[in-house]
């Protein structure tokens, strides 16, 4: 806390400071299909990074063949991966769950299926979504690119509003009955397993969107997704199960803690950091500071 | 109203209810007794839907339900309060009753006169209906579990167990007010160990041992029958 403060009052460390919360806000987008899952479902998504890296490519290769725009392709990425969402989850892990099966098995080979199809079809090299915003504004003395700022805007929003759709609709009561107790919500006539599927095909659809953005601000390749998956789990744990207002808060701390430590140390072990930061949360506070169950 | 006919269910290898038939006629209270492991709430979630019956059937007014899923018995008028309550704990009184009325609101039906009718039955929920179902005492949790029950109009409420962890004077509380639903038109099946409580307010009543019926009447007819006064009553020879 003190290290954090004496170094916002740096001048040089400023800009990472800055770029550590907008990137924050990113993360906090990032994790929220991993956070639903995890929090309503009681799955891991495994193939998580990948469902993201999946949405990264669709939208890169909808501007190189067809010229859209990246903010255009988002209708086209967020629709397709609603939809890859319910049939992974109608088509496939019901019929686990119900066999008695164990879905994180069946979301693993999912992870690898999808990353070698990504390696087949579209090669190693790593790609970057063109960024519709090339303006970079001056903050003092540190340089952040317009598009940094516009993404954490973007997340922001974007979090709040799932947060209201959770807490504030018939259909956010439905999710949050069924997360609880699903029998009881069965017995009330909620129809748990369309609830279920829906929500994994929103989870989906989320991931799709941060992908665009994070495909913007990020260069990836088909194995890309273990990292994301990594720093997304960081912020789930961080915030707690159940939170979806802590995934902001849980951003931020360790989109800063991450730009930081990098600023000390050296790019290249940035990760430490996160890592670091994950471990002892694990080892003192499991259930996360904002989580719920 | 509700009739069960030959039914047998099973936990994987292991058989829990053996032939059980039953009825329940409409507007009547029926008591459903038994001791611990006597297959009680296998057979109130079997009726529910959240347990399949290997064999036999259950209907409700005619049409058949023992293969219908949980959610889709709600809508043809059936509601269960469970074992244990299961109120939705990080929810608040008011959107537990929410969400006891998905079926209702569903059917754009009068969530608003269901709503002041549990609030007239049970006061105490109107006056902690912002308050998180987790803070409430047992008592309350338990009114508010069949509050929620109310709130999809049910034709047949089946209540498994209420009495458990209440103090006495609670107990009375929440089977007066059962009878008084009872008489405002509502057909209860009540499934207790509490057999006395639960005698005094019912029609009619069948005993189950076991997994099995074994007994079946009147309160009075039951109570007059020496093998259950001594197995279910603790009572011995004379005076009740």
């Amino acid at each position: 806390m003190i290290l954090v403060i004496f170094l916002s009052l740096l001048p040089q460390s400023r800009q990472s400071l800055l770029i550590g919360i907008l990137l924050g806000g990113l993360y906090a987008m990032m994790a929220l299909g991993l956070s639903l899952i995890l929090g309503v479902l009681k799955i891991v998504n495994l193939a998580y990074g990948e469902t993201l890296i999946l949405g990264a490519y669709v939208s890169y290769y909808s501007t190189q063949l067809w010229g859209l725009s990246s903010l255009v392709s988002l209708i086209l990425v967020v629709p397709i991966l609603f939809v890859f969402g319910v049939f992974i989850h109608r088509a496939m892990l019901t019929k686990i769950l119900a066999a008695g099966g164990e879905p994180l098995i069946l979301l693993f080979g999912l992870a690898l299926a999808l990353q070698n199809l990504m390696m087949f079809l579209w090669t190693p090299d790593a790609r970057s979504i063109p960024s519709p915003l090339t303006t970079t504004i001056h903050v003092e003395d540190a340089a952040i690119s317009l598009m940094r700022v516009v993404t954490f805007i973007i997340s922001v929003l974007t979090v709040m509003l799932i947060r209201f759709v959770m807490s504030q609709t018939r259909f956010g009561l439905m999710v949050r009955a069924a997360a609880q107790n699903k029998d009881a919500a069965e017995l009330v006539g909620i129809n748990t397993t369309r609830v279920y599927t829906l929500l994994f095909g929103i989870g989906c659809a989320l991931t799709g969107f941060s992908a665009v953005f994070t495909g913007i601000l990020f260069p990836f390749n088909p194995v890309s997704g273990l990292a994301i998956f990594l720093k997304s789990l960081a912020v789930v744990t961080l915030a707690g199960m159940g939170s979806i207002g802590g995934l902001v808060i849980s951003g931020l701390v360790i989109g800063i803690v991450e730009s930081l430590g990098g600023y000390l140390i050296g790019g290249g072990f940035k990760d430490l950091f996160t890592y670091g930061l994950l471990l002892i949360i694990i080892i003192v506070k499991p259930t996360g500071f904002f989580g719920r169950y | 109203m509700l009739e069960i006919n030959n039914l047998e269910v099973c936990y994987g290898d292991t058989q829990i209810l053996y032939n059980i038939s039953l009825r329940v006629n409409e507007g009547e209270i029926v008591a459903l007794l038994g001791s611990n492991g006597s297959g009680k709430t296998t057979l109130a979630k079997t009726i529910a839907g959240l347990v399949k019956p290997r064999a036999g059937n259950i209907t409700l007014n005619g049409s058949r339900i023992d293969k219908l899923p949980p959610h889709k018995i709600v809508e043809k008028g059936l509601s269960l309060v469970p074992e244990g309550r299961m109120v939705f704990p990080h929810l608040s009184v008011l959107e537990n009753l929410l969400a006891g009325a998905t079926v209702t609101l569903k059917r754009k039906g009068n969530f608003r006169v269901l709503l002041d009718y549990v609030f007239e039955v049970f006061p105490v929920l109107r006056e902690r209906q912002y308050q998180l179902a987790r803070t409430l005492s047992g008592g309350e949790q338990q009114m508010l579990a069949i509050g929620r029950a109310l709130m999809c109009n049910p034709k047949i409420l089946i209540l498994d167990e209420p009495s458990l962890g209440l103090a006495p004077i609670v107990v009375q509380a929440v089977f007066r007010t059962l009878k008084k639903i009872n008489e405002d038109g509502l057909t209860i099946l009540l499934i207790e160990q509490n057999a006395f409580e639960a005698l005094r307010m019912s029609n009619r009543a069948y005993v189950m041992e076991t997994g099995k019926i074994v007994g079946e009447g009147t309160p009075n007819q039951l109570f007059s029958n020496e093998l259950l006064r001594k197995a279910y009553f603790g009572l011995r020879e004379g005076g009740i």
